[in-house]
């Protein structure tokens, strides 16, 4: 009994020999898929008989079509490496054409950028007053530094201011504020200057 | 006594603007100062308010060149089309030695 039994896996094993062969030869997907299926069988088979442990080189050749499965599985990642390379490729362009926009522009304003200068002399009649003025116009100036540069300078009983800015609308407007402080200060002076006559007749007065 | 007042633009070259202030009689010299920086204001009003219509008037003609500068590519256009042209008998002398 045993015989007839070796005999009908003897013809099994032929069977998954030839169809193992065959599958080999059709490099589709459904024959790669076949593949799988077999060498699951033949997984199966080495382990219930003997023999089929001595067909170890049907399961080689069809663990090599697995391996080339692999590096397949690879090829396409590195087609998406590839088109992901590309898309950073048009991206950089992107950046860079952003980054050389303002480029130019910013040269055309640096080249744009020019220094103008305007300076003003005030002759008061004594150097306390020059002084006086001085204090008081730097106090008020601070404000107007941020986009205008202005120096204060008395020398004995002249005032010399200077502003210095690239922008001519905005020397007007703090030139004009300067002069419109200037009066200001000119008729504090004067009336500082009453005040004392005032105090001296009274002192006067009073001596008689 | 001589209020004075002077601008150097970017070509370096300074511009003056001068307001006496001269004091008649027993006028307070402090006072014919104020005067003169009243009349300094308007002189200052007037020449800035010139000079910022001309720097308006600079960025303007900014377009201009910018309109020759498609006056350069219409040019460069009529290159092109004069290439065209000679292309044109190169491409039929093959003909006729056919």
């Amino acid at each position: 009994m045993q015989n007839p039994v070796e005999g009908l896996d003897g013809r099994a094993g032929l069977e998954e020999g030839e169809d193992s062969q065959l599958r080999p030869q059709a490099p589709d997907a459904q024959a790669s898929s076949q593949n799988s299926a077999t060498e699951g069988d033949h997984g199966n088979v080495p382990q219930s008989c003997p023999q089929d442990s001595g067909r170890p080189a049907a399961p080689g050749t069809l663990a090599t079509p697995g391996s080339q499965a692999a590096p397949g599985s690879p090829s396409p990642g590195s087609t998406v490496g590839s088109g992901a390379a590309a898309e950073e490729a048009a991206v950089i362009p992107h950046s860079e054409q952003a980054t050389l926009v303002p480029g130019p522009s910013g040269d055309a304003a640096s080249t744009g950028n020019r220094s103008l200068e305007f300076s003003v002399t005030v002759p008061f009649r004594t150097a306390v007053e020059a002084d006086m003025a001085r204090r008081s116009l730097v106090a008020n100036a601070h404000p107007q530094q941020v986009m205008v540069q202005q120096e204060f300078t008395a020398n004995d009983s002249i005032l010399a201011v200077r502003w210095t800015t690239d922008d001519p609308f905005l020397f007007r407007i703090s030139i004009n504020t300067f002069l419109d402080q200037l009066s200001l200060v000119m008729r504090n002076i004067q009336r500082l200057e009453f005040v004392a006559v005032v105090k001296r007749g009274r002192g006067r007065s009073r001596e008689s | 006594m001589e209020l004075s007042g002077e601008y150097v633009g970017c070509d370096g070259e300074p511009q003056r603007l001068r307001v006496s202030c001269e004091a008649s009689g027993d006028a307070d010299p402090l006072q014919s100062l104020s005067a003169g920086v009243v009349r300094m204001k308007e002189l200052v009003a007037e020449f800035f308010g010139t000079l910022v219509e001309q720097d308006a008037q600079g960025l303007a003609e900014d377009p201009d060149d910018a309109l020759d500068g498609d006056d350069e590519d219409d040019a460069e256009d009529e290159n092109n089309s004069g290439r065209t042209n000679s292309d044109g008998p190169s491409a039929k002398r093959p003909k006729p030695a056919s």
